[in-house]
């Protein structure tokens, strides 16, 4: 299926773990700063499965978007990868060649904001031509049909003609589009959305939400959507893990964290959000400031502005723990008796 | 605290009849005109704007970009002059008020912008900045004014001695605390909050809106809540005006416009909602294509090249806003 491809040996040789596309291990990235190493993701683990859309939640802060570029190799220094590793289909991608090989091909990005995504000095052609003659490897004829292809299965409208138009012809929800023909060039098998709707009005949200949404249920593309919009979690993720201060601090199906959200965190944010679908009670939010990241406390990071706090959380760190079947949490207070 | 009672004797907050409209607009209108080239064309910023606004109500003012919402707050505070219609505060025109009565009338009204990082200078404590309305407006100073200060702060949930500390100690929610402070600080009976909460992150915007609706309540305080964020419009407001490409199409209360709107495009604004609900089905009707240029809107309801129930008539017409029930009002001649 993937015929288009250069290299092919070393795919063949690598481990697949079956149903398992990206397993990431005890992952840390550090960023030295003055007042000493800011940790983005902070012994992080996490697996996409094939076919499956997991969401990424957090407030910012929080290292999602540092965990995204950290799967792709995108780590620029200071910083680096301090410890753990981020295995695709068994190779690990923290390896520079295997990186290149993969990203792009494999994996795609897909970022909040296309205008600094895309070349402002390129029309829209340009830059699926050049995409797919070096990374799809296509020539000639077959490059304008791939383009063309691409742009109408993105739901642009007279794809020959937008071909010409240069991202600041376009209208945001457009190059959002143009972005995910990009991502979707070389038939990765999954696709990593950073925000892909921060900015965009909500009808136009709506309409990238269910292109990604239909792309990743009519192509089998597994989907990490790193967001900060529960609702685009809700109605979008089959999984989701949540995320505090560099950490994983729940990890849930969608609807077990909804229906009960476990890490009094997962509870806070929750009852933070106000509802357009219904008159709520008044909205709770979370006492105390977002984490100043160069002043982690010894504990859990949330245990600042926990209301279930105890001696325990400020002295430990509590780990991710699983509760109950696919439902894991990093709270002392809700770790299984005698355990 | 006498003297910030003489700064605020002019308003009287507690006689308000609730039903005379605090501020109110007619007609209001704002084009602007921009070169593309060396052509000039205008921009249909607001076109016909009628709201109003009544003491100690929130008006939630919604729509997505170019909409002209934020033009039309910035039209009912006198900071874009109208190119036609009328602004009334308390029955009175203010439309064509000098500069030197508009900075009087400042004292009345205010605003509370998104970016809580540039509404501040950076270079002043952040006791200073709260201080200058007092200046500008009243003789209040020394130790009544730093006493004034504290005051504001823990009004505001913030430390009564933070004043002496620079903006960038603080973080983006206090910051948008300290923002509401210095707002508040002549008492205003009118606040217009411009995307107020929309670049803090969640948990902290439910501290600000939930601190935005005690200091309503407190100080009889009327909100122009303007956002994209439906849901928390729906959270904070009493009455919810719709906007798309600088018309008015729909207004209502609350519970109109959210349990029954009747505008297509207000339905497909809350239908494209995602709701942080996984057991709520998605509508998945989405709204086709994009927002027409400003600069051209189209003739009839502006809302014609998206909307699904379009009929002749609104390609010709502009639809008039029509009361559906009492204090509905929508702009549609389909529905």
């Amino acid at each position: 299926m993937r015929q288009d491809r250069g290299v092919t040996e070393n795919n063949m040789a690598s481990v697949e773990t079956p149903g398992r596309l990206l397993e990431i291990k005890d992952l840390t990235v550090g960023f030295p700063t003055r007042d000493g190493m800011i940790y983005g993701v902070d012994h992080l683990t996490l697996n996409v499965a094939t076919h499956e859309r997991l969401g990424v939640v957090g407030e910012s802060g929080s290292g999602k978007s540092v965990m995204g570029l950290a799967i792709l190799g995108m780590v620029l220094p200071p910083g680096r990868i301090i410890s753990g590793s981020v295995l695709w289909k068994g190779e690990d991608v923290l390896d520079p060649a295997v990186a290149n090989r993969v990203r792009g091909r494999d994996i795609a990005m897909v970022f909040q904001d296309p205008m600094v995504s895309l070349n402002p000095l390129k029309s829209v052609g340009s830059q699926l031509r050049e995409l797919l003659r070096r990374s799809a490897g296509l020539k000639g004829d077959a490059v304008r049909a791939r383009s063309i292809e691409l742009l109408d299965l993105v739901g642009i409208a007279n794809a020959p003609e937008r071909l010409k138009a240069y991202p600041y012809e376009l209208s945001g929800g457009m190059r959002q589009r143009v972005m995910i023909a990009t991502a979707l060039a070389c038939e990765p098998e999954l696709l990593i959305a950073d925000e892909p709707t921060t900015g965009l009005d909500v009808t136009i949200q709506d309409q990238v939400l269910t292109l990604l949404h239909d792309l990743s249920t009519d192509l089998g593309v597994s989907i990490l959507m790193i967001t900060h919009d529960l609702g685009v979690v809700a109605q979008f993720c089959d999984r989701v893990q949540v995320m505090y201060a560099g950490r994983v601090i729940e990890r849930s199906p969608i609807l077990e964290l909804f229906a009960g959200p476990e890490h009094p965190y997962t509870a806070g944010l929750l009852a933070s959000v106000p509802r357009v679908d219904r008159e709520d009670a008044p909205l709770v939010g979370i006492p105390g400031e977002p984490l100043d990241r160069a002043q982690l406390p010894a504990g859990c990071a949330f245990s600042p502005r926990c209301g279930e706090v105890s001696d325990r959380c400020r002295e430990a760190r509590p780990e991710l723990v699983k509760i109950r079947d696919r439902q894991w949490v990093a709270c002392f207070n809700r770790e299984p008796e005698g355990e | 605290m006498t003297d910030t009672d003489r700064a605020t004797d002019t308003n009287p907050g507690e006689s308000d009849d609730l039903d005379t409209p605090l501020i109110e607009s007619k007609d209001l209108t704002v084009h602007f005109t921009r070169r593309v080239g060396s052509r000039r064309r205008t921009v249909h910023a607001l076109d016909d704007l009628n709201i109003f606004v009544r003491p100690g109500e929130t008006l939630g003012l919604v729509g997505e970009s170019g909409c002209g919402k934020s033009t039309a707050g910035r039209a009912l505070l006198g900071a874009i002059p109208p190119t036609a219609g009328k602004i009334l505060y308390r029955g009175d025109d203010v439309t064509d008020l000098s500069r030197r009565r508009w900075r009087a009338m400042r004292k009345h009204v205010q605003m509370i912008f998104q970016d809580p990082y540039s509404a501040l200078n950076p270079k002043r404590k952040i006791g200073e900045s709260i201080a200058e309305p007092y200046l500008v407006h009243t003789n209040v100073k020394g130790k009544e004014l730093d006493t004034a200060v504290s005051d504001l702060l823990e009004m505001v949930g913030l430390p009564r001695g933070a004043a002496n500390r620079y903006p960038h100690a603080f973080s983006g929610g206090q910051r948008q605390r300290i923002v509401i402070a210095r707002a508040l600080a002549l008492r205003p009976g009118f606040v217009v909050a411009d995307e107020a909460t929309s670049a803090l992150d969640v948990s902290i915007q439910a501290q600000i809106v939930s601190l935005m609706e005690q200091l309503q309540e407190e100080f009889k305080l009327a909100y122009l809540f303007i956002s994209h964020n439906l849901a928390v419009v729906r959270h904070i407001s009493d009455r919810v005006a719709i906007m798309y490409l600088g018309n008015l199409v729909e207004i209502g209360t609350q519970r109109d416009i959210y349990e029954s709107p009747i505008h297509p495009y207000s339905q497909a604004l809350l239908s494209a909602i995602p709701i942080p609900d996984p057991t709520v089905p998605r509508m998945n009707q989405p709204l086709t294509g994009d927002l027409p240029s400003p600069m051209a809107p189209p003739t009839g309801c502006r809302f014609n090249t998206r909307c699904p129930l379009a009929v002749e008539q609104c390609f010709v017409e502009r639809p008039p806003l029509e009361e559906r029930s009492t204090g509905h009002f929508v702009a549609c001649w389909v529905n």
